[in-house]
């Protein structure tokens, strides 16, 4: 359990090496003028992002709720038939407070980018970027946080595969 | 400084009824302001797709599939393979989405091609 914590925050720690392309706190003069000058066609592009990630956002909100549901009944009903899994049960648990942050972190995001878009980049470029690069990196949180919950429900999964046997054990007995 | 608030009030009950109209508009201004405050700062208005922005977005909804499962009663084999497949259902349909991956605002997709464009800027 720990070393799954440990790995996803040494993966967090490297989303700002990979963020940006450049470095916005020192940015020459020619990086300043491509973002000065195309900034406002970049904004047109994620503003048609702003419009796309909310359908994603939704449909696996409610998958991850349908598919949390689905746990939470097997793994009841596991108990109740005294197979002893105990991995399902963290595994369910971990699901409902993993949806929780991607919600939480989706919002982040949503909430950067917007003020991204209605930024004035003109103004100054640099501040764009920057902006940017902390959009990149909250987005990366939330791409993180998707894979986990795949991870998860592959051990869910793997679970299931055991007890399935089991069952099967039993009924040949 | 007496006499001003006789004056003020001798108005205020003189027009009553504007007077609490006036209050009724201030007060629901307030609170339309503060939940148009909470909508977007909680990031509530940006899943909400029932804005006019969204039209074309509402059909790429998932329609919700039942997704029961009894959570007591006898477990055989038949009724894990059921299981799997309402799980397996719901993991083909996460498979499908975007997992917000960062090429979608890299800097290529942005058009904010430095290695091209460095070379254009002015000196």
């Amino acid at each position: 359990m720990r070393i799954y914590g440990i790995l996803f925050l040494l993966l967090l720690s490297l989303i700002p090496i990979k963020a940006g392309a450049i470095d916005p706190e020192n940015m020459t003069a020619q990086e300043y003028t491509v973002v000065e000058r195309n900034c406002k066609s970049a904004q047109q592009i994620l503003q048609r992002i702003q419009y796309v990630d909310p359908v994603a956002r939704v449909n696996r909100g409610t998958a991850y709720h349908n598919i949390s549901k689905l746990m939470s009944s097997m793994t009841s009903r596991t108990a109740f038939n005294t197979y002893i899994l105990p991995q399902m049960s963290v595994e369910t648990e971990a699901i409902q407070d993993l949806r929780t942050q991607f919600a939480k972190d989706y919002t982040d995001y949503e909430i950067a980018l917007r003020d991204l878009i209605n930024y004035n980049c003109a103004n100054n470029p640099q501040e764009f970027y920057v902006r940017l690069v902390d959009v990149r990196a909250k987005r990366s949180i939330v791409t993180l946080r998707v894979k986990e919950i795949d991870r998860r429900l592959d051990v869910f999964s793997a679970n299931i595969t055991q007890l399935n046997q089991l069952v099967r054990a039993k009924a040949q007995q | 400084m007496k006499p001003q608030i006789e004056l003020i009030r001798s108005y205020l009950v003189r027009h009553q009824f504007l007077v609490a109209m006036a209050l009724v508009v201030g007060i629901t201004a307030i609170l339309t302001t503060l939940s148009m405050v909470l909508y977007i700062q909680s990031g509530a208005s940006g899943l909400d797709l029932s804005r006019p922005g969204f039209v074309g977005s509402r059909n790429d909804l998932q329609k919700d599939a039942s997704t029961e499962f009894e959570s007591t009663g006898e477990l055989s084999e038949a009724d894990i393979k059921t299981f799997q497949k309402l799980y397996q259902d719901q993991r083909t349909i996460l498979n499908s989405l975007s997992d917000f991956d960062d090429d979608a605002i890299s800097d290529e997709s942005l058009g904010l091609n430095f290695d091209n464009q460095a070379t254009d800027a002015p000196q």
